[in-house]
Parts: C-alpha cells; structure tokens; sequence
C-alpha cells in the first residue's frame, strides 16, 4: 500500500481496492465522515473508515481501517487494525497493526501499535508504545516531545 | 443527464473515496455504513447516508438531503431540508423535519 518511490521522498500508493466488477462485490464496505460533518459523541464500527470531518469523543472501531483525511479533525482516542492520518488527531492511537503518519498529519497523543510508518514533514507530541508495554512500560525512546 | 438518487443509485465506489482522503479535494458525501454505531450530535451540510445505528440528533444545514435506508436504525431527532426515507425503514422512536420523501 505504501512504497517508497525514491530516497527521502514517501509517496502513498494505493495498490487496492480496485474496481470492483461485479454488482454484489461493488457494494461499499467504507464509511464516509465527509468535510461538512461534525459529531459529538461516541462511534464504534466494523467497517473501513474515512473521516474528513470534525468527530469529538470516543472511536471505538473493530479491526479495520480507519483514515483520518486531510479535512480530518479527530478529538478522540483511536483504536483500528490499521490508521492513517493525513489530518489532525488530539488523542491516543492504539493500531493493532500499523499506523502511518502522512507529511500532512498533527498528532497529539500517544501511539501503540507494532508498527509505525511517519513521512517527513509529520507532526507528532507524545511517546510511542510497543504492543507489549501496555502494562505502562514505555517501550523505546520517544519519538515526539 | 439526471441528478444521482441517492437511494436507488449505487453508492460512490470505495475507490473513489479513498482516493478524496488521500488528498482530493472533491467534496464526499457521508456514509453511515450499515455496521456504523453511532449515539451523540451530529451536523451535517452536504448529502448524508444512513445504513447504520445512530441514536441522537441529527441537522442537517442548508439544502442538503438525508438518506435513510431501510437498514438503518435510527432512534431520535432527523431535521434537514430534505429526508427521504425508504420503504420498511422502522421509525418507531424517530422524529423527523424538513421535506420528507418516501422511495421504494
């Protein structure tokens, strides 16, 4: 899904979905929070994710994705099986598999997951935690301050 | 050409929605997926699509139209210019206002 096109530049590259071709496999299995929408409150899913608009309070969001978009503001803390952020998130992320910070993402909040890929450019203020230290134990030298 | 019904019509690919969040700028419509739990405020003011759960308020700002499948489980306050609702859709505990549509 990401590659890296050359030295010191991260380019994201999508290598799926593809278009669907059959009318049962086009049925959308993500969800949309488009720019103009704002909610206050708590949202849990079993679906892919995408947040272009304001959500404040919980995400509790059962092993898919989620993308946080560049219109993205989150007020929350996070827990997917993948995140990517392109836009603006005050809370901790929990990954339970990666979580990819784009050039164009503000994060405030602590992260845990396994692991963690960050463009150049990103903004991060907390510590990052491996899978294993959830008994508190930080695990490595944090990466923002 | 027609405008797109939002009810009959297939929704946008996924594709294309990923690719918006990856840095179109596009405007989305917003789609609460059929497994979406949501219990809060919520306000809109482009196209909105309910599949999901969502127990609250919702406003809907401006001319913008809420969608309402028969999916969705909807227990609360739907205001919006307009509302279209679809056949079997259970409203039992759901207060809606604006200009509501019924399609089948």
């Amino acid at each position: 899904m990401f590659s890296k096109k050359k030295e010191g530049h991260m380019e994201y590259e999508r290598s799926e979905p593809v278009a669907p071709s059959s009318p049962d496999v086009r049925r959308r299995k993500t969800s949309v929070i488009g720019p103009t929408l704002k909610f206050k409150g708590e949202l849990s899913a079993n679906e892919d994710l995408i947040i272009e608009g304001e959500i404040e309070g919980t995400i509790a969001h059962q092993d898919k994705n989620l993308t946080v978009g560049k219109e993205g503001r989150v007020k929350a803390n996070i827990d997917a099986r993948t995140i990517e952020v392109y836009g603006i998130v005050e809370g901790d992320i929990h990954g339970e598999d990666i979580v990819k910070l784009a050039k164009s993402a503000d994060v405030k909040g602590n992260i845990r997951c396994a692991r963690i890929v960050m463009e150049d450019g990103a903004r991060f203020c907390g510590n990052r935690y491996e899978p294993e230290s959830e008994g508190g134990t930080q695990a490595g030298k944090p990466l923002g301050g | 050409m027609t405008a797109p019904d939002p009810v009959t019509d297939d929704p946008p690919r996924e594709a294309d929605a990923l690719h918006n969040a990856a840095g179109s700028r596009r405007p989305l419509p917003s789609i609460i997926g059929i497994t979406v739990v949501m219990k809060g405020e919520l306000i809109v003011g482009e196209d909105l699509v309910i599949e999901g759960t969502f127990d609250g308020t919702i406003t809907g700002e401006g001319t913008d139209t809420v969608t309402v499948r028969r999916t969705a489980r909807l227990r609360g306050n739907v205001s919006a210019a307009v509302v279209r609702v679809e056949d079997g859709t259970n409203l039992e505990s759901t207060t809606l206002s604006g200009r509501i549509r019924l399609a089948t």
